[in-house]
């Protein structure tokens, strides 16, 4: 049964092994709000993705001025798709201790023998309102912008927050309408719990980036929500017993109007290749590989990362290098957000086919941006990349132009179902690894018949080579002589020899261990031949002893079952295959 | 192990991947025309880029990606015949390829007949088989193959307990390989399917032109093709619909 079981494990465990091996760890830090006041415990979770424990508990940075208390802990498996996820979460509440803006983590936490680092989060706390008035209503809202000044394109939080001490339901939100400003929703809405001037209010809190595409001053209306209030009703008996047990009362809420301020990027210090990007951005490339041959394709990748309007990164063109021919790549953007903002990368590619030997510089690639902290243009330059290329067989190269256009799409509203315009076919594959076939070549011709029955043959092989070694003299003796002490206490065993049966089976012993081919034995022949092979006198002493014994009892008529003269041989002989060689 | 054994297993693992260390040498001249039928697509010079794709499968740069390349090239030619037959060449080598599998839809709804394409071998549906290539489950069953007979080699010297486990656990995984390999090798022998690659086809009684016509098809139409005799093809649609067509207005996906 435990034989059944290991196979079944081993199976199971080898199954999941792929899975479990391929997951990322990783860990995240999550606050639940990016506001709060000194009355707030803010909700945190420390999530470890790709590992279900952890080799300790998290270590905290930048918790000095909060109180820390931990909320528990849950692990999850999850199997999407045949792919499997794992993970815990570790959650905490973090109470500051005086206002201000704070910087949250990372966290470290060793998973597997590695120690691993979070992400940062930011928090400012600010005190409490102690307002009165219409906030102290159950249900209102409240708008905030992150800056009243701002430049053309430049992201500002607006963030919206609705307070409410009874229950609502269907919320629907109206934000303002402007022209050349747009909002872009952030996130998924939070909700948590906060103190407001004094009592306890359920906050939802919605947060958008606000961009303004041109310069001026701008009012910004009033954000309304419409919802339902649910307030509890009294049941009568004669009420129909499914009847609901409390009533909704239809209510809008408007937040105050907000001044902003757009103002219009700085003439000064423009560069004159400036393409609109603003927010702070960094610049990256590699060459790979560096030295090759002609002919040969190098690919030269270059990223701009940041955070801001990252659909502005433009296509940077790689000007024309005499000494090779270049195949662009399409261009990939990856936009990414968080609660501050969006942000992105832009990833370009092109493959560099040198016509010639020598070494060659990549030209620097540049790339300007205003950055809306230091209220500056930036200029970002790529570092210098050299390229060796030695001789090779072919020079004749083609001029690539850019990929067709692959239908462009527009944004669509949100909740619209995304109505098919145009049908095209996809473009083209153009990596140059399109041109290897993965195992085609063990598939073909003689390789295949070779890889279909080569391991069979080999085992064969080796399988006949063993028989054949078995089956000659020298090892046939020389399993004999293994055997031997085997096959004499089996004889002694199952057969109960008599005493002339025993002085035949020593006989047996001593012909297949030594290799000898004795006919007839007596008492001095045997001691002879153990003495000459090395064992000691006195067990070969006894063993003549022994079968001296054997021999008086054949010829004094007593050749009689023996079982204690078959346990004696026995030992005797268990004694000899020490001593002889 | 004598010597002389492992001398022979050396040689053999050489034998088994030397040879696609040499291809990849040659691989690389044929990166430059590879690149010139990509600009040409590019450029809009499509039948151009068709010939530099063909030229690289006709010096056995075969695969998913050029297929699919070339069919791409053949569909603006308007040669929609000719992509599908490319594209479902394609599918063959990269069947879980999600831009292929986009392309061909948008080609086939080019074609003017309603006409299945479906094989005979519904089993393939069933294990999953037509989203593997014939070329990775025989790879697949190489390595379990190898791994089998490695273990039952090493029992020959060390009969240990944790070596008769595991050759029971790889026999199992090598019937399943074996069973795998041997339903997808029978599934690409056996795939008779053709695409029509003329306008338009009179599909006829016999195989002479002046038998009667019995059906048209169209191109891009896909049809199972049953035998041929000199310049015509016995090709069939549905167990009532089948008939003669000329051999060089169809093209077999599998090439025989």
């Amino acid at each position: 049964m435990k034989k059944v079981v290991a196979v079944i494990v081993f199976i199971f465990l080898s199954l999941l092994f792929s899975s479990w091996v391929a997951a990322e760890v990783g860990v995240t830090l999550n606050l639940d709000r990016v506001e709060a006041t000194l009355e707030d415990s803010v909700r945190m979770e420390v999530n470890i993705s790709g590992s279900r424990s952890s080799d300790a508990i998290p270590v905290f940075h930048g918790f000095e001025d909060f109180m820390v208390t931990k909320g528990g802990t849950s692990s999850r498996v999850e199997i999407v798709n045949g792919k499997v996820n794992s993970g815990i979460t570790y959650t905490y509440f973090i109470q500051p201790r005086k206002t201000g803006t704070f910087k949250i983590g990372p966290v470290s936490i060793k998973v597997d023998g590695r120690v691993l680092e979070s992400n940062s989060a930011t928090l400012t706390v600010k005190v409490s309102s102690q307002q009165s008035g219409h906030n102290r209503k159950p249900v209102f809202i409240e708008a905030s912008i992150s800056s009243h000044d701002v430049y053309v394109e430049q992201q500002a939080l607006y963030s919206l927050k609705l307070y409410r001490r009874v229950n609502v339901d269907d919320l629907s939100l109206n934000l303002p309408e402007m022209e050349h400003i747009t909002f872009k929703q952030l996130g998924r809405p939070h909700e948590y719990q906060t103190t407001y001037a004094g009592s306890e209010y359920q906050v939802l809190e919605i947060r958008y980036t606000l961009l303004a595409s041109k310069e001026g001053d701008y009012a910004i209306g009033p954000s309304k929500i419409n919802m339902s209030v649910r307030r509890p009703g009294r049941r009568s008996p004669f009420d129909d017993f499914f009847s609901s047990s409390s009533s909704g009362r239809p209510m809008t809420v408007a937040s105050k109007p907000l001044e902003l301020k757009v103002l219009a990027l700085p003439e000064e210090g423009k560069p004159a290749d400036f393409s609109g990007l603003v927010g702070d951005f960094q610049i990256k490339s590699r060459l790979e590989p560096t030295g090759l041959k002609a002919g040969e394709s190098a690919t030269l990748t270059v990223q701009v990362s940041g955070r801001g309007n990252v659909n502005r990164i433009p296509d940077i063109d790689l000007p024309e290098m005499p000494f090779a021919r270049i195949y662009s790549d399409q261009p990939v953007l990856e936009t990414e957000q968080d609660a501050h903002g969006f942000g992105g990368k832009k990833t370009m590619k092109w493959a560099l086919v040198p016509g010639k030997a020598g070494r060659f510089e990549i030209p620097v690639l540049t790339l300007s941006f205003f950055n809306s902290d230091t209220e500056k243009y930036n200029i970002l330059h790529t570092p210098v990349h050299t390229l060796s290329v030695l001789p090779g067989e072919t020079q004749e190269v083609a001029v690539f132009h850019s990929s067709p256009g692959a239908g462009k799409t527009a944004e669509s509203p949100i909740k619209k179902e995304i109505q098919q315009i145009g049908k095209d076919i996809l473009p083209i594959h153009t990596s140059a690894d399109n041109l290897s076939a993965p195992y085609r070549t063990l598939s073909t011709g003689w390789r295949f018949q070779l890889a279909l029955i080569g391991p069979l043959l080999i085992y064969m092989m080796l399988l006949g080579s063993l028989k054949l070694r078995n089956q000659s003299p020298e090892r046939l003796a020389l399993s004999k002589s293994r055997n031997a002490f085997k096959a004499l206490t089996k004889r002694c065993r199952q057969d109960q020899p008599g005493c002339a049966d025993l002085i035949d089976v020593f006989k047996n012993y001593l012909n297949d261990r030594l290799s000898l081919s004795i006919g007839t034995l007596t008492a001095d022949d045997a001691a002879g031949f153990l003495q000459k092979q090395g064992a000691d006198p006195e067990t070969a002493g006894k063993m003549c002893l022994l079968i001296q014994r054997l021999e008086n009892a054949v010829y004094a008529g007593e050749d009689l079952k023996n079982t204690d003269a078959a346990n004696d041989l026995i030992e005797l002989v268990k004694a000899l295959e020490k001593e002889i060689r | 192990m004598s010597r002389f054994m492992r001398f022979m297993m050396t040689g053999l693992l050489v034998l088994l991947f030397l040879p696609s260390v040499v291809k990849a040498e040659t691989n690389k001249s044929m990166a430059e025309v590879f690149f010139e039928a990509n600009s040409a697509c590019k450029n809009e010079q499509f039948q151009k880029a068709a010939d530099g794709y063909l030229h690289l499968i006709e010096n056995g740069i075969e695969n998913g990606h050029i297929y699919y390349n070339l069919g791409n090239a053949y569909f603006r030619l308007g040669a929609f015949g000719r992509a599908i037959l490319s594209y479902e060449r394609a599918r063959l080598w990269i069947p879980r390829d999600s831009d292929l599998a986009f392309n061909l839809s948008h080609a086939r709804d080019q074609a003017r007949d309603a006409v299945s394409d479906s094989q005979s071998f519904s089993i393939n549906d069933i294990l999953g088989l037509d989203s593997i290539n014939f070329y990775e489950t025989f790879f697949v069953f190489t390595i379990l193959n190898v791994f089998f007979f490695g273990i039952l080699c090493i029992r020959l010297f060390k009969k240990a307990e944790w070596t008769y486990y595991l050759s029971i656990f790889l026999a199992i995984f090598v019937t399943i390989g074996a069973s795998v390999f041997a339903l997808k090798w029978h599934s690409v022998a056996g795939d008779d399917r053709a695409v029509v690659l003329a306008e338009e086809v009179n599909v006829r009684a016999g195989p002479d032109s002046e038998d009667t016509v019995l059906f048209k098809i169209h191109e891009g139409s896909i049809v199972h093709y049953e035998r041929s005799e000199s310049d015509w093809v016995l090709l069939r649609l549905s167990k009532d619909k089948r008939g003669w067509a000329e051999s060089t207005q169809l093209e077999q996906i599998v090439k025989k």
